[in-house]
Order: structure tokens, then sequence, then C-alpha cells
């Protein structure tokens, strides 16, 4: 009872922590919410092919055509989650090795597992909302439908999240410092968020194979299937949730193997 | 004329008035210290004084320079240590030496300075891996590096451990021998006591008393306590009429309280006295008295500051 | 006074900071080199927009439709102009290919003459969209003829207009370089000068004798020097790493590049007078970058993007410097085709400066 209880309180003081601080609110929330507006109203009426290759007269061969903000809205909430559990969360905890906040937090009775499971807890609450508010603009403003599935898509929400959440923690290790930390990650997402097309169809070959070792491209491919993008009829995707999966006991093993509770003095 | 003449300055901060028509002046080769807590406006002052901040009433010269219409003028000729030792990051010991040197008309030698602060071993360490004390060190070096005529400590051991604040301390005695004026603020009683020749108590934007530390302490706490414990067979009455003593508070121990310890102690301690020698039989010591663990305790700032406040320095 | 020696002490000290935090600028340089591998490689690909520009010589409802046919095909757009509108296009990377539909065309639609080929242009070199347009043209060519029976229509084989060969890589390197200029330009002066400002390092040179704006300056340049700089490392790369070309003059490119590291990096300066800690900086630059990055066509054109879109990226200063490097790289352009793109980036710099002087505060 007593470990639930102050994970517990962890996650509450972590969500107050977020919601205090407005540049993290702002990255987590605004970002996608920022891209959905600009790129939803420009391609507003437009169609896009997903997972297949528009053809010499552009025709979308062996993929599905949608309306583009069908598209886009799960592809933002999947942004928002990466950005709250994968980005947010490595660079708050790079700052706070920094700040010896971490080192200092050991020295307290609060077990690190309570600690960390507050630190997941609280990104993963920030992940559903995120994910909400953008099914919720998406329908009013673009006429996108709601997620068609949902229970698929609350599970694929809390696996991708915590997945992206274990990565990053494992990515802390070869982050220096706080300065660095947000060039770190717009190198590692970027890059991933376009090759999986995440903004619109992107079906160079290579890229996409290079795609797809990641888990980046395969939570993508859950939520556009949870959302009803990608026709389902349960909305369940076995291979997408099996990849994150590998991914984050992947990420697990370099998190309990590498990651540092004191930053690195020279 | 005075290094510093400060006239009724004043500084608010929306209805918030940090410092309320504070006029002082600071003499030539003296250590001035500005005693407060937190939020006192020691601060503001001082930034007011380096021409760091306009102040919304009052005049300012410093070494003869109206701060106000020629700021740099005097920063040219002072040096100035700030409260946050702030230097760029990514820049080396003596990167920043070098750098602060080429701020100014006139410099000292980069080595000669860096070997005057033991800074050589650390010359080529990035400021932000220095401790402490070297960081603190390196920031009153770089207050130094104009060779000038007067110098502005802004609390220059706070956080730091015993020893390196008593490393700062001579830091601070070897800038006063060599005849320069220091300005410091603090809220540690003993590094005033030690360092200042004169002390401002600054409570909320006022200077509630300005003197040495000796006259503060002698005017303004109870003065010094000389304690002992109480043996059977003492006699407090006849310790009441020792002279100079002005009270006898007798339960564990005994407390004496007087503005005279030299006279207080030599009586206690005269062998003729009836509590001396022939005390209480098989004594560890040959010898003993009635007068024993003795300890004199001496009137701090701190009790200034409390009978000059109602409160501690601390709060 | 040597008013200069701090100036240049204090700038030095600034670029010497930023080229030591190794980590922020590979990150950085690594990022616009993984864009231009990606972006070179999917640019004009699948999935982005086919322009075109067709001449119409015949006028007749025949080539009216096979124009329809052309449009139905999604991601075609077509637009008919004067030969001489189409080939300057052509020229500057507005549109793929240029088709040139003969006279003839109705007539020989109706077999009411001798056969005809459409002609189509091409920039040429082995860029992939241009391939995509060959092949999307000849298709429709083809089912046009063939959906009345008739083999009267045909495409001629492409001709290739006299243009530099533009590649991917030639492409993509005046982007990456208004990319470097965007993101350095801004996150460099407005985290760090913002960072200098809440640590009180601006504070401490204050206290001496060194002017206020010397102090400003010395940072701002300082930061422009290291955009400099890292635009000089990108066009190494580019060249031996991708063998990316420059058609045009280096000495052209200076104008372009001074007065867009002047026009962000006083944007970036603009953004501290408005933040007050460096998280809110980064907030700000990354929502002043992200957007602007998409609206201003360096990553794939913004031909074909709605009318309002273009509107405001031709306000935003990236568009006239994407534009204004493309056009000296690509197309060889003297300095009279980027007088308007270095004008407006230059009041852009003048601008943002000057509101950026006037309302930054120093605590």
């Amino acid at each position: 009872m007593s470990d639930l209880a102050v994970s517990l309180r962890q996650v509450r003081a972590e969500q107050r922590g977020f919601w205090r601080n407005r540049v993290a609110a702002f990255f987590g929330f605004g970002f996608p919410i920022m891209f959905l507006l600009i790129f939803g109203a420009i391609f507003k009426g437009q169609t896009t092919c997903i997972d297949g290759s528009l053809g010499a007269r552009g025709q979308c061969v062996g993929g599905t055509l949608v309306p583009y903000n069908n598209f886009f809205v799960p592809a933002m909430a999947a942004w928002g989650v990466i950005t709250t559990c994968f980005s947010n969360l490595t660079i708050n905890t790079v700052y706070r090795r920094d700040n010896g906040l971490l080192k200092r937090l050991r020295g307290t009775p609060l077990p690190s597992a309570a600690f960390v499971a507050g630190i997941l807890g609280s990104a993963l609450i920030s992940a559903v909302i995120v994910v909400v508010l953008t099914a919720v603009v998406g329908h009013l403003l673009f006429q996108a439908p709601w997620p068609a599935h949902p229970l698929p898509a609350l599970v694929s929400v809390l696996l991708g999240g915590l997945v992206f959440c274990v990565i990053g923690l494992a990515l802390t290790a070869v982050t220096p410092n706080a300065d660095a930390a947000p060039a770190v990650m717009n190198f590692t997402s970027l890059p991933l968020l376009f090759i999986s097309g995440f903004f619109f169809n992107f079906n160079n070959a290579v890229f996409v194979d290079i795609a797809k070792v990641f888990p980046v491209y395969w939570f993508k491919e859950a939520m556009l299937t949870a959302f009803g993008a990608e026709p389902s009829s349960s909305g369940w995707n076995g291979q997408d949730l099996l990849v994150l999966l590998i991914w984050g006991v992947v990420g697990l093993a370099l998190t309990l193997r590498f990651f540092r509770w004191e930053s690195r003095r020279v | 004329m005075a290094d510093i003449d400060v006239t009724g300055l004043v500084k608010r901060y929306g209805h918030v008035v940090a410092v309320d028509g504070l006029s002082f002046s600071v003499q030539k080769g003296e250590v001035f210290g500005m005693l407060g807590p937190n939020g006192a406006g020691k601060t503001t002052t001082l930034e007011i004084i380096e021409g760091l901040r306009a102040p919304d009433a009052g005049t300012v010269h410093v070494l003869g320079t109206d701060v106000l219409a020629h700021p740099g003028t005097v920063k040219e000729r002072i040096g100035v240590q700030l409260q946050a030792t702030a230097l760029p990051d990514f820049t080396k010991v003596r990167e920043a030496v070098e750098l602060f040197a080429a701020l100014y008309r006139q410099a000292r030698p980069v080595a000669e300075l860096m070997a005057e602060f033991n800074l050589e071993e650390k010359a080529d360490a990035y400021t932000d891996k220095l401790s402490g004390g070297q960081m603190q060190r390196l920031s009153i070096a770089l207050a130094l590096i104009n060779d000038p005529d007067l110098v502005f400590l802004d609390e220059p051991t706070t956080g730091l451990d015993p020893q390196a604040r008593l490393n700062i301390w001579t830091v601070i005695e070897g800038i006063r021998q060599r005849g320069k004026t220091v300005v410091l603020t603090t809220h540690y009683m003993e590094e005033a006591e030690r360092l200042c020749d004169r002390v401002a108590v600054i409570d909320r934007g006022h200077i509630v008393a300005l003197d040495s530390p000796r006259h503060l302490i002698a005017a303004n706490a109870a003065g010094t306590t000389v304690e002992f414990a109480r043996v059977p067979g003492l006699d407090v009455e006849a310790l009441r009429k020792l002279p100079g003593v002005d009270r006898v508070v007798a339960d564990g121990q005994v407390s004496l309280t007087t503005r005279t310890p030299e006279v207080v102690l030599h009586a206690l301690l005269d062998p003729q006295a009836p509590w001396a020698g022939a005390g209480s039989a098989g004594g560890d010591g040959e010898g003993e008295g009635m007068i024993r663990d003795l300890v004199v305790r001496h009137g701090t700032l701190e009790d200034v500051f409390l009978s000059l406040t109602g409160r501690s320095l601390r709060e | 006074m040597n008013a200069f020696g701090a100036f240049r002490a204090l700038a030095l000290n600034r670029v010497r900071a930023s080229v030591r935090d190794r980590t922020s600028l590979i990150f950085t340089l690594g990022l616009a080199v993984l864009f231009m591998v990606i972006f070179g490689l999917l640019f004009g690909g699948n999935g982005v927009s086919l322009t075109l520009d067709a001449v119409n010589s015949d006028n007749t409802a025949a080539s009216a439709g096979y124009l329809t046919a052309l449009r139905s095909v999604p991601g075609v757009t077509v637009d008919v102009r004067s030969h001489a509108t189409a080939f300057a296009d052509l020229k500057d990377d507005s549109v793929v290919a240029v088709l040139v539909i003969p006279s003839g065309f109705g007539a020989a639609y109706e077999d009411k003459g001798p056969s005809q080929m459409v002609e189509i242009y091409q920039a040429g070199g082995s860029s992939s969209s241009t391939a995509i347009a060959d092949d999307v043209v000849a298709n429709v060519t083809a089912g046009f003829a063939a959906g009345q029976g008739h083999s009267t229509i045909t495409l001629d084989s492409p001709k290739t207009a006299a243009v530099n060969q533009v590649t991917e890589m030639d492409y993509m390197l005046p982007s990456m370089i208004a990319y470097i200029l965007l993101f350095s330009g801004v996150n460099y002066v407005a985290i760090g000068l913002v960072e200098m400002r809440v640590k009180q390092v601006l504070r401490r040179f204050r206290a001496t004798p060194v002017r206020s704006g010397t102090i400003l300056a010395a940072q701002v340049v300082g930061g422009a020097l290291i955009v400099l700089l890292q635009i000089l490392v990108l066009v190494l790369i580019g060249i031996w790493a991708f063998g990316a070309r420059n058609y045009g003059s280096w000495l052209l490119l200076i104008p372009p590049i001074v007065l867009g590291t002047a026009a962000f990096v006083g944007i970036g300066f603009l953004i501290t007078s408005i933040a007050k800690t460096s998280e809110a900086a980064r907030a700000l630059s990354a929502m002043v970058t992200f957007p602007l990055m998409f609206l201003s066509g360096i990553f794939f054109p913004m031909t074909g993007l709605p009318q309002v879109v273009q509107v405001i990226s031709r306000i935003l200063p990236l568009a006239w410097a994407s534009d204004a490097l493309h056009q000296v790289m690509n197309n060889g352009a003297s300095f009279s085709a980027i007088t308007t793109d270095c004008l407006v980036m230059a009041a852009w710099a003048v601008g943002a400066i000057a509101l950026a002087t006037w309302r930054f505060r120093w605590d």
C-alpha cells in the first residue's frame, strides 16, 4: 500500500510541476496543436495516401486514400505523446541531473522506483490529455472523425507513451548537459518524424525501411489504426504493438545499464 | 572628500520601497560593512552606488564623481563582485581574467593577478568546474583587475565552507592592507566583526545603526557574559558585590553580565578571593578553586541586530 | 578607451563558448545534414505536387480536354502560360517541366490534319520529379490518344531546356543554408542572451566601464559569427560529401547570407526582449522557427499550397532568403535577380534589431 501511495503522491507532484512550468506544457501541448492548426488549415479538404505510394498517375497504390485531416489528427496526437513522453521527459531529466536534483532525491527516503514511477505516471497522464485535446480540436475545427476504436487508442497511447519514456531515459546517458538536451532531442526525433510520414506521405522505399526500424513509425501506425484512418475491423494491430513492446524492453535494458543520477564532472 | 557619499537614496519596486532614504559616507581606506537580512536593501544600495541601477531619489558620489551623471568614469575606477558569481559558459579561468582585462582601459597583468590569487593551477579549468572557494577567489580577482581604488564585494563568503571563508577573509584583509577602500555586504556577524572598520546595520531599507562593530556591540548588546559552574558553597551574594558586575543569574550555573570583563575576571581569578584554591576537597586539579568551567562570551552583532530591530538576522 | 578591444574580446568569448559547446553544435549541424539527405532524396518525389506549365498554341476543345485529363491526376497542377513565361518558370525551378501543345493538335485529334507531337521540356538532370513528370505526361497522353482510338497524338521525347542540371543535392544545399540561418540565427542569440541575463553575466559585464550598446552588439555579432561558421561547415560538407554544386557566383552568396543572418539574429534578439527565462526563450524560438521552416518552401515548393499560406510565406523573411540562395546557387542569377530578396531581409534585420534594442531589458 505505502509504495503505491508514495508513487501516486509523486505522480501528483510531477503533474503539478508540469502544468506550472508553462514552457513544458507548451512543448507538450501547444506544439502539436499549433501544427494541427497550421497544416490542418493548409490541407483541409485534400486527401492523402496512407501506406501506399503515389503511382505515376498520382494514384494511391497499395494504400488508402483518406481526407488529409483524418490522417493528420492521429499523427499529431502521436507526436504529442512523443513530445511529452520522450522529448520533454528527457530534457527535464537531464536538467534535474545537472542541477543535482536527482542525486539529492536518492539521498531521501523516497525509493528510486517511486520517483521513476512518478515521472512515468505523470508523463502518461499528460500524454492522454494531449491526445484527447488533439482529437477534440481536430474534430471541431477540421471535421476529423472521433477515434474509431477508443480502447485500442488508449492502450496504444499508454504503451507507446511508456516505451518513449523508457527510451528517453536511456538517451539521457548520451546527453552531456541540459544545454545540449534540446539539440539531441531534435536530432533524434525530427528526422524520424519526417521519414515515418508524420506530416505527409513519405514513401521513399529506403527511408521507410529505415523508419521501420524505429518505434516512431510503429507508434504512428498504431495510432492511425486505432483512430480509424486505416481500415481495420477491431482497431488492434498486433504487429505495431509488438514492435513497440520490443523497443520498450530494449530501452529498459539500456536505461538500467546506462542511466546516470549525477552529471559527469570533467 | 569621502570615497563614497550617499544622500537621501530611495529605490522603489512597484509599491515596495527597497531603499528608504539612505545617507552615509565611506572614508578612504576603510572597510565598510553593510549588515542585514536578505531583502533589507543591501544589494540594491550597492548596485545603485556601482552605477548598475538608477535610484528614484537621492545623490551618489563615488570617488568625487556623480555616479548617475558619469557611470562610465566611476566604473573605470571601481571593482565589483556581484552576489551571484556570474561568468559566461565554456570559459576557462585564464580566459575569464583576460576577457575582463580587455574591458578596462588599464588592467593589471593577467599572470600577476592569477599568481596573487593562487589561480595558476586552475588556469585551464572551465570556470563552472571550480569549487565555491576557488570561484570566489576568481570573482574577487576579477574585481581587482583594473587595480581599483574602491572595491565592492556583495556577500563574498555566502555558501562557502569555513575553511574557504577564512581564506577569503585573508584575501580581503590583503586588499585592505594595500590601502584600498572596501565595501562589503554580509549577513555573517563574525565576518563583519572581523573585517569591518564600520558597519551599517540595515533593516527594511533603513540604516538603523552605523558605527564600528565594537561600539555597536558595546552600545546595543547586553555586554560580555562570564559563565561558570555553580559549585556548592559558592557565595553568590559576594559575586553580586564584585566591581563591574551588572547582573548575576544563578541557577544550574552562574552567569555574570558586565561591560568591563577585564575587571570582573581579575576579581574572579584573584588568588586571595574566598572562592580561590580552598574549594571542595579532592578535586582532580591541583589547588582547584570554586570557579570551574569558566566561559567568557562576548556580545555579537547578532545581539545588536536583535536589540535594534527586535528580530533575528536570519529570519 | 579601446572600445573595439572590449567588443572583440566579448564577441570572441561568445563564439569560443559556442564552438566549445560541441554537442549542441554537432547536433544542430547534424540535423541539417540529415535533412539534406532525407529531403534531397524526397525532393520532387512522391506525395509532393508536380507543377507544369503548358504553352497552348492550339486552343481548341481537344487541347482543353487534354489539359483537363492531365489536371485530373492527383497532385498535378498545369498552368497555361505564354512561351516566355513558361520557360522563365522552368529556369527558376517553379515548374518541373513545360509542355508545348502544337497548333495542329485539335485538327490531328479530329483526324482532320497531320499527326502532332506534344513537346516536353524539362530542367534536365536526374531529378526524380522530372522523371515522374515525364511518366505522368506520357501516360496521360497515351491514354488521351487511345481513348479516341487514334494514334495521331504522341509525346515527343523529352528535351532539355538550356538550364542548369540541378540535382537534389544542388537544390538542398541552399535550402539547408536557409535552415541554418533560421535555426542557429534565432536560437543562438535568443537562448544564449536570455541565459546570460538570467545568470547575471550581462549584469557583471555592465559593472565594467564598457558601454551597454557594446556589450549587446558583441553578443549579437558573436551569435551571427557562429551562424556564418556553421554555414561554412555545411557548405563544405555539401560540396565534399554530397557533391553539391554552386552554379552561381560565391561572392553573390555573401549578401543574402549576411543579410539573412542579420534578419534571423535580429529575430532572436527580439525574442530576448520578450522571454524572461531561458525555457521561455526556447519555447518562443521553437514557435517561430518550426512553422517558418514549413511555410517558406525550404523543404518542398510552396506552389500548390493555398494562396493564404503563400502570402504569409511572402511576408516572412525565410522565403526570401531561400529564394535568393536558390537563385544564385541553382540558377546562377545575377544580383539584380536577388535585389528584392536582399531588400526584404535587410528590412527585417533593421526592423527586428531596432525594435529589440528599444524593448531590451537588462534585468
